[in-house]
């Protein structure tokens, strides 16, 4: 557990004075999604690390950047709680503050929400040398504009993040997942007994003609809604962080990996297309994960919200919009921050 | 008033009968339900389509004039307090819900709709809407999205910004953003959450989508009276660190329970110090589990009396004593005080009894109906509004039980936003170059400053005055000294 704020400071400072642009790093484990410019120096906030504090009867824990998403899931665990939008490690080395800086979440997103639903306070530093919090320690709190929301998913560009205080849950009490084999069409209609009504599905994953689906809550009621699947095969719940961490097979190899964001009515789980060779589909159908050729761009029938090239794929240069340019040189006016970086 | 010739740029844009200049016709836009502070507004526009919205933005932009918005004006913090100079843009009119949507379990719907018509529109579907500020039967969503408003099912629900899934707003140069949508996630910066809770400051919303959830199969109710409030706050924090999130947990005090017991005789324990109201929802058997839990975590801290109620009247009949505690205030004392501090959990026993000491020395009753398992405090200071000293105390009181919320590591308001009511407390909540790193991002959006001036965030000059410090244009003495 260390403090590094002051060298973070410092080092913000004498960017500033120097005009000295940095890229800011947390480990690293997400480093293969950064878009900017890779000749900046870095800076790391991997040696901020560690519990500032911790009250399980509050549900919130804060802590410093640096620390590792496997050390917070660690000391979290012990009191029976998780950080719960699970956002991946990836090859272990994930840090709090690149999940916050990515808002990458796992599995769960459906039911659990995003890593900006559960954030509740930062503090950081902007691009005028300030060091300032935001937000607080507590679950309800609507004084002034939500910063450290906006914070979620803007990939460093508008400060150094220095702490963040996060809402916990319980850990489910119990956890019971199948696999199971059927159609694309199938699973849509399996899922959606589920999602009409309260339930304890909390993660749904298909490819390969295999549907995985992951229950959680009071053991009564996991055990009611796993009825239906008597017959078949009960997986080891290992399966959901693979998943998270990218670390099945179908994400082992080298082909342009896209990740497109679907309509929630979409309920996509596969199409007749032949574009779509190799896919995975989770998030109750909204979240496709797809391989092409060639980084060639993915074609499919319904209308995608978003889709980002993810890995092995040369990025294209977008541009910012009017507001988004506007927002980040309010935060950081002399864009010492991942210059190249366009949200 | 405003100037001739804006007058003239409203009229030439909008029907003649959405425009209300005379006197009689904006008295009753005057105040939003905060009514301490009213002004009469110098034009009110009832809009009757988004083209209104943005000829009233146009003209507002063009003459450099302040453009108040405001729904049903219900929100507590005078957040929709009128500015009278400026155009008060009233959206109550656009309330269509324009698609349920039972696939992505979404509605989209207009700002003026009400809070309770999303829930009943989804109905028919299974769905509900789940964010239940109190006024829901009244209050728009286009004022919950400004002030992400809460209620009783936060807790295990979340807020209005938990809930909100798109949004389509209008800026003061006239662009049109669409955030958000019906997919789990987007590129670019969150521009949705920023919306949320700007309090009429960044954009008009003229469009929101919303989650919907299925309507829970089960809902049970437990009430525990204890003897002790202190042990009452401890045993919320106990129901939560046992592993439960209920959909509600409410607390009312010995005044509280008294008046509402007055008022509607719905059988509470009248010689309890303190309730506790615990709302366990979801299916059968999640809610057979949870009751149990709960049950036993109120023994284990000494409940004198716990009813469950498991049909719908029963639930329904505990509820009543906690949504009237309210106009049962109304009957203590001629006026009440409604605050909004927000608290971590384990301090909710010493902080009720800070507020119980100042209530003495201000010689002012206060009682406390709130949202518990939220740490999200409601002091109802009651006093005379006709006397001028119990008028000044109640306000003096007021800012006390703010300033001890921040000092226990708490916020100055949860869920009612920070208005004109709180503004100056924003100058103990916040640093200035905080409070200067929002007017940056409120100059993202509106750089002459006319969407809702003179609310939610103060002026640099106004902290620093606060603060003892003379600030000359908005520049600070000396900018090179680290100060804070």
């Amino acid at each position: 557990m260390t403090n590094d704020s002051s060298q973070l400071q410092e080092a913000v400072n004498a960017a500033l004075e120097q005009k000295q642009p940095l890229r800011i790093t947390g480990d690293g484990s997400k480093s293969f999604l950064y878009t900017g410019d890779t000749t900046v120096p870095l800076l790391a906030t991997s040696d901020h690390k560690g519990v500032i504090e911790y009250r399980p009867e509050e549900l919130v824990i804060t802590v410093r950047a640096g620390t590792k998403l496997s050390e917070l899931r660690e000391i979290t665990a012990e009191h029976g709680q998780m950080w719960a939008c699970d956002p991946p490690l990836f090859d272990g080395r994930g840090t709090v503050g690149g999940a916050i800086s990515s808002g990458w979440c796992g599995p769960g997103r459906p039911w659990y929400g995003t890593v900006r639903d559960s954030l509740l306070g930062v503090e950081m530093i902007n691009g005028y040398g300030d060091p300032l919090r935001f937000g607080g320690k507590v679950i309800k709190n609507v004084a002034g504009f939500d910063v450290s929301r906006v914070l979620a998913g803007s990939q460093g560009t508008l400060g150094v993040l220095l702490s963040a205080s996060l809402k916990l849950l319980p850990v489910p009490e119990h956890t019971r997942s199948i696999a199971t084999s059927v159609s694309s069409q199938e699973s849509t209609s399996l899922i959606s007994q589920y999602t009409k009504r309260t339930s304890t599905l909390s993660g749904t994953c298909y490819f390969d003609g295999m549907l995985y689906l992951r229950f959680t809550g009071v053991a009564a009621a996991v055990d009611h809604d796993m009825q239906a699947f008597e017959a078949n095969e009960e997986i080891d719940p290992q399966f959901w962080q693979k998943l998270r961490d990218h670390t099945l097979p179908f994400f082992a190899d080298d082909k342009a990996l896209w990740r497109v964001s679907l309509s929630r009515s979409s309920l996509f789980h596969g199409e007749d297309s032949n574009e779509l060779e190799e896919f995975l589909v989770e998030w109750n159908g909204c979240l496709l994960w797809c391989k092409t050729q060639n980084s060639k761009f993915p074609t499919i029938s319904m209308k995608p919200h978003a889709i980002r090239g993810f890995r092995n794929i040369k990025h294209e240069t977008s541009r910012s919009t009017k507001y988004a340019h506007r927002l980040k040189h309010a935060f950081d006016p002399h864009k010492i921050f991942n210059p190249g970086v366009v949200l | 008033m405003i100037s001739e010739f804006a007058l003239t740029q409203l009229y030439a844009e909008l029907p003649e009968h959405a425009i209300l200049t005379d006197q009689y016709q904006k008295e009753p836009f005057e105040s939003d339900a905060y009514t301490v502070k009213k002004e009469l507004p110098g034009v009110v526009v009832l809009a009757e389509s988004v083209g209104h919205v943005r000829s009233v933005l146009r003209v507002c932009n063009e003459c450099d004039i302040p453009l108040v918005t405001r729904g049903a004006g219900t929100g507590l913090s005078g957040g929709a307090r009128p500015h009278r100079e400026g155009v008060l843009l009233v959206l109550s009119k656009l309330n269509s819900v324009l698609e349920v949507d039972p696939l992505a379990c979404t509605a989209t719907v207009e700002p003026g709709t009400t809070n309770l018509a999303i829930s009943e529109a989804a109905k028919e579907h299974g769905l509900f809407y789940a964010p239940d500020p109190s006024s829901q039967i009244a209050c728009s969503i286009g004022g919950n999205v400004a002030e992400n408003a809460g209620g009783v099912h936060c807790l295990k629900y979340g807020m209005t910004l938990h809930n909100v899934v798109g949004l389509t707003v209008l800026t003061i140069e006239g662009d049109e953003l669409v955030l958000g949508g019906k997919s789990y996630d987007w590129q670019g910066y969150d521009f949705l959450a920023l919306m949320v809770g700007s309090e009429g400051m960044l954009g008009v919303v003229t469009e929101i989508s919303v989650k919907l959830l299925p309507i829970p199969a089960v809902r049970h109710v437990l009430l525990g009276g204890f003897d002790d409030v202190e042990i009452a706050g401890n045993c919320v924090a106990g129901i939560i660190a046992a592993g439960v999130i209920p959909g509600g947990l409410e607390m009312m005090d010995e005044l509280a329970v008294r008046a509402a017991e007055e008022f509607a005789e719905v059988g509470y324990p009248k010689d309890a110090k303190a309730v506790l109201l615990c709302e366990l929802d979801g299916t059968e058997e999640e809610v057979a589990s949870t009751t149990d839990r709960v049950a036993e975590v109120m023994k284990a801290f000494d409940a004198s009396v716990i009813e469950l109620a498991t049909d719908p009247e029963q639930c329904e009949r505990l509820w009543l004593g906690r949504k009237v505690a309210f106009p049962a205030a109304g009957r203590m004392a001629s006026d009440f005080y409604c605050m909004d501090g927000s608290i971590p959990r384990y301090q909710i026993g010493p902080v009720l009894k800070a507020i119980s000491n100042m209530s003495e020395r201000y010689n002012l009753g206060v009682m406390n109906v709130f949202h518990a398992g939220d740490g999200n405090l409601h002091p109802l200071i009651l006093y005379d509004a006709s006397d001028k000293n119990q008028r000044e105390g109640a306000e003096q009181f007021g800012a006390e039980i703010l300033e001890h919320c921040i000092r226990v590591g708490g916020t100055i308001t949860g869920e009612h936003g920070v208005g004109v009511e709180k503004i100056d407390q924003m100058c103990s909540q916040f640093s200035l170059p905080e409070i200067e790193q929002f007017h940056r991002i409120r100059n993202v959006f509106d750089v002459n400053r006319n969407m809702n001036p003179g609310k939610a965030i103060p002026t640099l000059a106004r902290c620093s005055e606060l603060g003892g410090m003379h600030v000359h244009k908005g520049r600070i003495p000396f900018p090179e000294l680290s100060r804070f």
